[in-house]
């Protein structure tokens, strides 16, 4: 399943929520969908649900149109807003049943499905207690399990994360690690990057409505920090290769910092390992050599401004 | 499994999920409980009392008489204030919270989220009436009331709660604040009172033959009377409920075309139903009530017309049919203010030839199907005039910087009519004033001012008068020409694209 994102444009009156957006990601994946508040994550995601019409242009599921066959679309896609399920006098169990016949599942097949989800969520326990008795984190797992109930192949998540406690912040990203590896298409719009930079293969980075950078983490990463600053620690005194490495190409600056030499390296990770191995070849006895990694916040801090709309 | 098994399976797959998940909460609401409790401590206790009390009218063999008026009574209310209070306040909360939404990412329409509050309120109304059941038949053991009487009741009070319930999911259907929906639903509860209230009236006017002047063989029974008001609720409990329906539907989609097939049908079949009865009755009155009740409507819609959008999302043009004939009526049924105001001006249009051909059909002259005539007329085209205008003012003077959005264009075009109503009374109590002739406050001396729809009720000086409301009404039809053909020409179906774009896309 592959999810085409095509110039999408959301306009409520002379703001433009959504200007332009256009990405696309596919199934077995999970993509950050990231940016200020404000940036039109949430209108996005409503668009692709089919929740509100896009201005103009469309997505596309697999060539289906979110715009022309909304009906075909809901099948396929399981959407957790950013809100808690709030209803009163009903179960967990009744509350997913529920949802699994609004999606038309019948008989044994329904039964089937919500015993799984409720299984996959850990709600089995729960199963019984009305929903107004869960705490916060409970009902984030319901909602998901609710997304989940129709096992479609596009996953939608807004915030799923907000107001977790580390505990079920693991538990729910261990939840999407394992839904991505049943072949599900993950878009999960977060504000807590730290998070999310564990389990996504990609990012798609918002501001006010438009997209500022999009691609797989590596490709961020490699776009946003040409420079590398690489550790070296040596057997022996540092000041050999301190002297040997600033002839080596690429690297612009190197400075001694304690037991480490901090190199500013400009170039890829072949660029390192060519580097590594320069310095091996020479018979240096390097015994650590590591670059400090990118994280999506820290792509995140330097492409986006915190401007909104 | 069991055939049995099989088929509660089978029926237990096929329910609209709304009334299962409804049902589930009902039963552990507490409101419900209560109520029901309550209820029947209140049938309990009003036939212990009056058993014990009246124990003489209780002995004279008409003692169910006034017992079955008091149960009726409570059933009423239980039925007719409770359980739509208790669907609407369910349904508004559930707009409110945003749950509703999250229906229509399900493969649950619209139609269906009604239909199944709609039946989930039939069936605690059938709830109460089972439970009251027992108490009711002792009011027949009494004496004093027939069967065909009692059942005649019940009937009527469950078309009116029905009627009710589907008014309060109308007003839950509505997505605004809460004080709004408080407001709203208080306005609901006076309608409701006031059409309790006119039915009553109606049904004893009819009884005691006293109906528009209509005697003898124009009265009828007791039974056709209700019966008339049964259909005439029924008929309005299906407008209320396409309504619902399209209040719940995104505004993106094509929300007012199964209110307009159903109107259009509806106007059709009453049609026909004023006619027969005319015919079977030979008052006149079922055509004059229809003619006018019809212009009233309309007026009403075309209230809705002038603020739908005025331009197609893809949702709607996807639905566009090719063939001419049929897009032409696609365009009169479809949302669209351009469109619905062309089938608002056809419909009135029928309706208003409808009573000429009766009445020269059938020497109508001198009866008040022709001075019903004078009113449909001037109704609908005040409606016009005025929808119209308000269009037009919102499109010129509201369209820039200073923007009204469409859907409130039916605020300008009552605060127009306010004007319109107001201005040449002021006017005149200000040359009175000045004059100190009070004789220019009657109706003949302003009426001349044709933006008062209150001038119809002036007979003298009536034909002038519509050649201005014509010329006002030619003049905003005229004006509004050129959007009207954009709306046309704008209406066609969405051409298939191209899905799949190389290269339009970033990959994540």
């Amino acid at each position: 399943m592959q999810v085409r994102v095509d110039n999408l444009v959301r306009h409520f009156g002379w703001t433009r929520a959504v200007d332009g957006v256009s990405f696309a990601f596919e199934s077995g994946h999970i993509v950050a969908f990231v940016g200020p508040n404000g940036a039109g994550k949430t209108t996005t995601l409503r668009l692709l649900a089919t929740m509100d019409e896009p201005t103009a242009g469309d997505a596309f599921l697999d060539g289906i149109s979110v715009v022309q066959d909304p009906e075909k679309v809901r099948r396929l896609i399981g959407f957790m807003p950013d809100y808690l399920p709030g209803h009163r006098d009903i179960t967990v169990h009744e509350y997913l049943d529920f949802f699994a016949r609004s999606y038309g599942l019948r008989g044994a097949q329904r039964r089937r499905l919500v015993e799984e989800v409720e299984a996959f969520a850990n709600l089995e326990a729960l199963r019984e207690k009305t929903i107004r008795a869960l705490s916060k984190g409970m009902k984030q797992r319901v909602s998901l399990a609710r997304a989940v109930v129709h096992d479609p192949p596009v996953l939608l998540l807004d915030e799923p994360a907000a107001g977790l406690d580390p505990r079920a912040r693991v538990e729910l990203r261990e939840l999407l690690q394992l839904l991505a590896q049943q072949g599900k298409a993950i878009l999960v719009s977060s504000h807590i990057l730290t998070e999310l930079s564990e389990i996504c293969d990609g990012a798609i980075i918002i501001e006010q409505g438009r997209v500022v950078r999009a691609g797989s983490t590596e490709e961020l990463v490699a776009a946003s920090t040409p420079r590398r600053l690489l550790r070296i620690r040596s057997l022996d005194g540092l000041e050999t290769i301190h002297k040997t490495i600033l002839e080596m190409p690429g690297v612009e600056t190197a400075r001694l910092a304690g037991p480490y030499l901090e190199v500013v390296l400009d170039g890829d990770e072949a660029a390192c390992h060519r580097l590594l191995a320069d310095l091996i070849g020479r018979g240096l006895p390097v015994v650590e050599f590591s670059h400090e990694k990118t994280n999506l916040e820290t792509i995140f801090m330097s492409v986006t401004k915190g401007q909104v709309q | 499994m069991t055939a049995a098994a099989r088929v509660v399976a089978w029926v237990d797959d096929r329910i609209n999920p709304i009334v299962v998940k409804e049902l589930r909460q009902a039963v552990r609401s507490r409101f419900i409980s209560g109520m029901f409790l309550f209820l029947l401590a209140v049938e309990l206790l009003s036939v212990w009392i009056y058993l014990m009390v009246a124990s003489e009218a209780a002995a004279n063999l008409e003692g169910g008489e006034a017992l079955t008026g008091w149960l009726v009574g409570i059933l009423s209310f239980a039925c007719v204030f409770l359980v739509p209070a208790y669907s609407g306040i369910r349904l508004a909360w559930e707009r409110s919270a945003d749950q509703a939404d999250l229906m229509f990412t399900t493969s649950i329409r619209a139609g269906a989220v009604i239909r199944g509050k709609l039946l989930t309120a039939v069936i605690l109304i059938a709830l109460i009436y089972s439970a009251s059941a027992p108490f009711i038949l002792l009011t027949y053991l009494l004496r004093g009331v027939d069967l065909p009487t009692l059942f005649g009741m019940l009937a009527v009070t469950f078309v009116y709660a029905l009627w009710a319930s589907q008014l309060a999911l109308l007003v839950g259907a509505i997505r605004t604040s809460p004080v709004a929906k408080v407001f709203l639903g208080l306005i609901a509860f006076s309608v409701m009172v006031a059409y309790g209230s006119a039915a009553q009236a109606f049904i004893a006017s009819m009884q005691y033959g006293f109906a528009m002047g209509g005697g003898g063989s124009a009265v009828p029974s007791l039974w056709t009377s209700q019966a008339i008001l049964a259909g005439v609720t029924l008929a309005g409990t299906g407008l209320l409920h396409t309504l619902s329906v399209a209040l719940l539907l995104p505004p993106s989609a094509n929300r007012m075309w199964p209110t307009r097939v159903y109107l259009t049908a509806l106007w059709m079949v009453s049609l026909a139903g004023a006619f027969l009865w005319w015919i079977w009755t030979g008052g006149e009155w079922t055509l004059v009530v229809w003619a006018i009740g019809w212009a009233c409507l309309l007026n009403l819609f075309m209230l809705v017309a002038v603020s739908e959008r005025d331009s197609w999302g893809p949702r709607v043009r996807r639905y566009i049919p090719r063939h001419p004939l049929l897009r032409v009526l696609a365009f009169l049924a479809y949302s669209g203010a351009g469109g619905g105001l062309a089938w608002t001006v056809c419909l009135s249009v029928l309706t208003v030839l409808a009573v000429i051909l009766f009445g020269e059909a059938y020497a109508l002259h001198g009866t008040d199907l022709e001075e019903s005539l004078a009113w449909t007329t001037g109704i609908l085209l005040y409606g016009l005039a005025y929808g119209l205008t308000g269009s037009l003012v919102r499109r010129i003077f509201f369209s820039g910087r200073l923007r009204l959005p469409h859907y409130y264009t039916w605020l300008l075009v009552l605060a127009i009519q306010a004007l319109g109503a107001l201005v040449p009374l002021f006017i005149m109590l200000l040359i009175a004033y000045g004059t100190n002739d009070w004789s220019m406050l009657a109706l003949d001396a302003w009426g001349w001012f044709i933006t008062n729809p209150a001038h119809l009720a002036e007979e003298s000086g009536r034909g002038p008068r519509f050649v201005l409301l014509f010329l006002w009404t030619g003049g905003v039809v005229l004006a509004s020409l050129p959007w009207f053909y954009r709306q046309i020409a704008a209406f066609r179906p969405i051409e298939p694209r191209l899905v799949e774009t190389e290269g339009a896309a970033t990959h994540a």
